[in-house]
């Protein structure tokens, strides 16, 4: 299982009886995540760190993972890889694949963003640190 | 859930899950499903409302009388 909690610090200056804040280093979070949507990919199933069971009632728990799943099927399996190398390592004409680049790290930090509120329970806030070599995550 | 990137200068909110359940008739009433989902303010006036963002449901939408239609992880960009 995919352990949300390992790629984030609460940032306790920021966070007030409403909402948790956390920090992540994108250099740290990316290739995670990237590499638990590709095992979810293979092993098939809902992926568990999704499941937010503390969510709203009417919404069936599973639903957010079934339409994570979804999402990350219908990316190009290349633009993983490509999604793991800077922006600038693609032509600049090279629209399709830049586009399927910002696809796969949009949904990437969506699915971060997503474990982390299940795994939570509550309101957060997450903040994306600009670390050094962080520019590589560009999209 | 709020985020704040610093990598890609920009922030985002995650609106709250909506769900409606049909009741009486599908979700749209006629027509062809739902394609777009519109933000707006709270004007007691319907046509005078404000859109403040739109989302892209990537294909018609429609549920028949009893079924739920939720809109989950919306997100609006502030950049």
């Amino acid at each position: 299982m995919f352990d949300v909690m390992e790629f984030v610090t609460v940032d306790a200056a920021r966070s007030d009886a409403v909402r948790t804040w956390y920090e992540a280093d994108p250099n740290r979070a990316y290739p995670a995540v990237i590499a638990r949507i590709r095992a979810a990919l293979e092993l098939g199933g809902l992926p568990e760190e999704l499941i937010d069971r503390a969510g709203d009632p009417l919404v069936a728990p599973g639903l957010a993972a079934r339409n994570f799943v979804e999402e990350a099927r219908a990316i190009s399996p290349g633009a993983w890889d490509d999604a793991l190398a800077p922006r600038a390592s693609l032509g600049a004409k090279d629209h399709a694949r830049r586009a399927a680049r910002r696809a796969a790290l949009e949904l990437a930090r969506k699915w971060f963003t997503a474990a982390l509120r299940a795994a939570a329970g509550q309101p957060v806030g997450l903040h994306i640190l600009k670390t050094e070599g962080a520019e590589r995550w560009e999209l | 859930m709020l985020t704040e990137d610093d990598v890609n200068d920009r922030a985002l909110v995650q609106v709250k899950d909506v769900t409606w359940t049909a009741s009486g008739g599908p979700i749209p009433a006629s027509g062809d499903g739902a394609r777009w989902a519109a933000l707006t303010d709270d004007n007691a006036t319907v046509a005078d409302r404000k859109v403040l963002a739109w989302f892209d449901l990537s294909s018609d939408r429609a549920v028949s009388s009893g079924q739920p239609l939720t809109l989950q992880d919306c997100e609006i960009r502030l950049s």
